[in-house]
């Protein structure tokens, strides 16, 4: 793989190996195996539990642990409405993390404000004024199909990336 | 008891200012001063042990904002709704947190949410709201950069 | 001052200190955060902090039409939307003078059941993290996916799914609901009965919870606690039972309710409670009647002047609208309340001189969702 004869790895010994570039096995490794912050706010924590349960699951994709904890974690996924309350705290979280770490706006809460733009006092329009959003994911609340779609794409981004500055 | 039946006991226990019908259940304005001996009739002598919950409208027409207190009996399944009238420049009215103690976290609400003063209550500190918004549920309230609906 | 010696020191006293069991915590069930004031590990006093959620809903209610707040209603409290829905547009019709056909007035109540079981399913794989079961989890979403599956055949939505309107149901009985409520229902009992023996039956679960968080029943009608936490202090009051609304008066059940409001008999009575629900469902479908889903309602509501507190009886506790109308196509003021912020209040009665990994346990026992405290 990554431009080695296939035949030429058979022939090694030890073999079945991979060879490969560092970056590849690198970001595999991240994407694999992402541990998210329970970080449920509203009624879009409720689908999150979803996608972890029996019949979309989403630790076929690596994503088996919540950490509970943000200091032993690589996804903040926010999934519910951030008030102008909670945005120190949210902000807080996102710097006890440790790098490389990634955010995803899960619903339209997190993304806009959601149904509470016009006419409401406290709520932060959009959780990405806080910190910076890698993938947003449209929906209210989006299903759990569409949850998981979010995932392979965050693990597509993180694919992409290159470890060298 | 018929809502006519239970203004007649009531109007002998408090200031009664005025009183309605509302789609069968009696709304009695009563005077600040004897709020606190009519719930405490109500209570102990006409079966309302429970107090549903506690509220504020704002009517900046008649430059009032009422203080609502919702009574529902459950032996004999009446409800009663008493109101109060307060002014808009200093409202003020005694707490009721120690006969029924649902209202301690009603009246914390409504007095940041309205701007109500409650005497004598056991922790009148903020329970939702930020130091920074104050009084958001009057209608004249324009702060934390609240953008109307366009029509 | 002579100095004491290790041996005549004879006892050791701690320090008070005060611990923030804050926003972001896995077993407050969202964002609260409860201020506690320790000695050691025993908890003297605890003060609440609600308010990291508020969205200002009641000010929003004020700029919208009469419809455009039913979908609002489902966000207050999302495990329990049917009722806030059914409590809303119950105070709206009273205000109007409008009459909910038999047909409509039946699927509320199925829907409102369907509703009562998804959300002691979830309390029960929640309540189950909380102490440590990770299985729990598992069973309680296997059988909540079958339900979800039939309210999105019914409303379109798995989750607020906005389902009544102002006058009745949008949407009829599809093909393949009653089929599919009837084949769920075929099994419920006996799942029921298995996961009660799993986890409430559990020996660590009962060391865990009996005497535990005991509230007594003068403090808790004072405190204005509602619900099945009402329930197992004594009090046998159900809504659905003493002021019956949409229809609820032709089904027959028992009122679940305990007598010592420890946490074991607030988690027994939610699971008598699923079982209660199933059996009025299948009253329900039996007793289906033909005819309109939904009443005449005018295009754009504008009931008459005055005020209306409507109440149902949630599987938290007692729902209500109080909708005042100032004969405009807005509402002048909604206010709902909202069971958990009440049950809220009484959490300082019941837990004086507990541990934190009781707290957890009583916490988890009320079954409180964070945001219709704060709205």
């Amino acid at each position: 793989m990554n431009g080695v004869d296939n035949e030429l790895i058979k022939k090694i010994p030890g073999a079945p190996v991979i060879m490969t570039s560092v970056e590849w096995a690198i970001n595999a490794s991240r994407a694999n195996s992402l541990w998210t912050v329970t970080f449920g706010l509203r009624c879009c924590a409720i689908e999150m539990m979803h996608t972890g349960g029996t019949k979309t699951d989403w630790s076929r994709f690596g994503f088996e642990v919540p950490a509970a904890s943000p200091r032993r974690a690589d996804v903040m996924v926010v999934a519910g409405t951030v008030s102008k309350k909670m945005a120190p705290v949210v902000k807080r979280l996102y710097e006890q993390m440790p790098g490389p770490k990634y955010v995803m706006a899960m619903g339209a809460c997190a993304i806009s404000g959601g149904p509470f733009i016009y006419d409401s006092y406290s709520v932060v329009m959009g959780v990405d004024k806080l910190i910076p959003v890698d993938v947003y994911i449209p929906g209210c609340p989006p299903r759990p199909e569409a949850l998981i779609d979010g995932f392979i794409k965050l693990q597509k981004k993180i694919m992409a990336q290159k470890i060298r500055k | 008891m018929t809502v006519r039946e239970l203004l007649e006991k009531i109007k002998q226990k408090a200031e009664i200012e005025d009183s309605k019908e509302d789609l069968g259940v009696l709304n009695a304005y009563v005077k600040p001063s004897s709020l606190r001996s009519l719930l405490i009739y109500m209570r102990d002598s006409l079966g309302f042990d429970w107090m549903s919950f506690m509220t504020a409208l704002d009517m900046p027409q008649e430059n009032t904002i009422e203080a609502v207190y919702e009574l529902f009996s459950n032996s004999s399944k009446d409800s009663a709704r008493i109101k109060v009238k307060l002014s808009r420049q200093a409202a003020e009215v005694e707490t009721v947190s120690d006969i029924y103690r649902t209202a301690e976290w009603h009246e914390r609400e409504a007095a940041e949410m309205f701007g109500i003063t409650f005497k004598n209550h056991p922790h009148p500190e903020n329970l939702i709201l930020t130091p920074d918004i104050k009084a958001p549920l009057r209608k004249d309230f324009s702060g934390g950069d609240m953008k109307r609906m366009p029509e | 001052m002579e100095q004491k010696t290790a041996f005549e020191i004879q006892e050791l006293t701690s320090d008070e200190y005060v611990l923030s069991m804050g926003p972001q915590h896995p077993a407050t069930h969202g964002v609260l955060r409860i201020l506690l004031r320790m000695d050691g590990e025993v908890v003297v006093n605890l003060q609440p902090d609600p308010g990291y959620i508020h969205s200002s809903i009641e000010k929003i209610c004020e700029n919208r039409k009469y419809d455009q707040v039913m979908p609002y209603t489902d966000r207050m409290d999302y495990l329990s939307a049917v009722s806030y829905n059914l409590a809303y547009a119950l105070a709206v019709e009273k205000l109007m003078g409008l009459e909910v056909p038999n047909r409509g007035r039946h699927i509320r109540v199925i829907l409102a059941e369907m509703n009562r079981i998804m959300s002691h399913l979830l309390w029960f794989a929640a309540y189950g993290i909380d102490m440590g079961a990770l299985t729990p989890i598992w069973y309680a979403f296997r059988e909540r996916e079958n339900l979800i599956t039939l309210i999105e055949m019914q409303t379109g939505n798995r989750l607020t799914h906005h389902a009544l309107r102002i006058g009745g149901v949008k949407n009829d009985l599809p093909t393949g609901f009653v089929e599919g409520l009837n084949k769920f229902l075929e099994n419920f009992n006996d799942m029921v009965d298995e996961y009660e023996a799993l986890f409430i039956d559990n020996v660590i679960f009962k060391a865990r919870t009996k005497s535990i968080g005991v509230l007594k029943k003068e403090n808790a009608i004072s405190y204005g606690v509602t619900g099945p936490n009402l329930r197992a202090s004594g009090c046998d009051i159900d809504l659905r039972k003493l002021a019956p609304y949409s229809g609820y008066e032709n089904f027959s059940f028992e009122v679940c309710s305990e007598k010592n409001g420890d946490s074991w008999d607030r988690c027994k009575i939610r699971m008598n409670e699923m079982r209660q629900s199933a059996s009025i469902l299948r009253q329900a479908i039996d007793t289906l009647p033909e005819g309109e889903i939904s009443a005449k309602a005018p295009k754009i509501i504008k009931p008459t002047p005055g005020g209306c507190y409507a109440k149902v009886e949630g599987p938290r506790g007692e729902v209500g609208a109080y909708v005042v109308s100032a004969g405009t196509d807005k509402p002048y003021r909604v206010k709902f309340r909202s069971p958990s912020f009440s049950n809220l209040s009484a959490l300082n009665e019941m837990c004086a001189g507990v541990k934190i990994a009781d707290l957890v346990a009583i916490m988890g026992s009320l079954d409180i969702v964070i945001p219709e405290i704060d709205r």
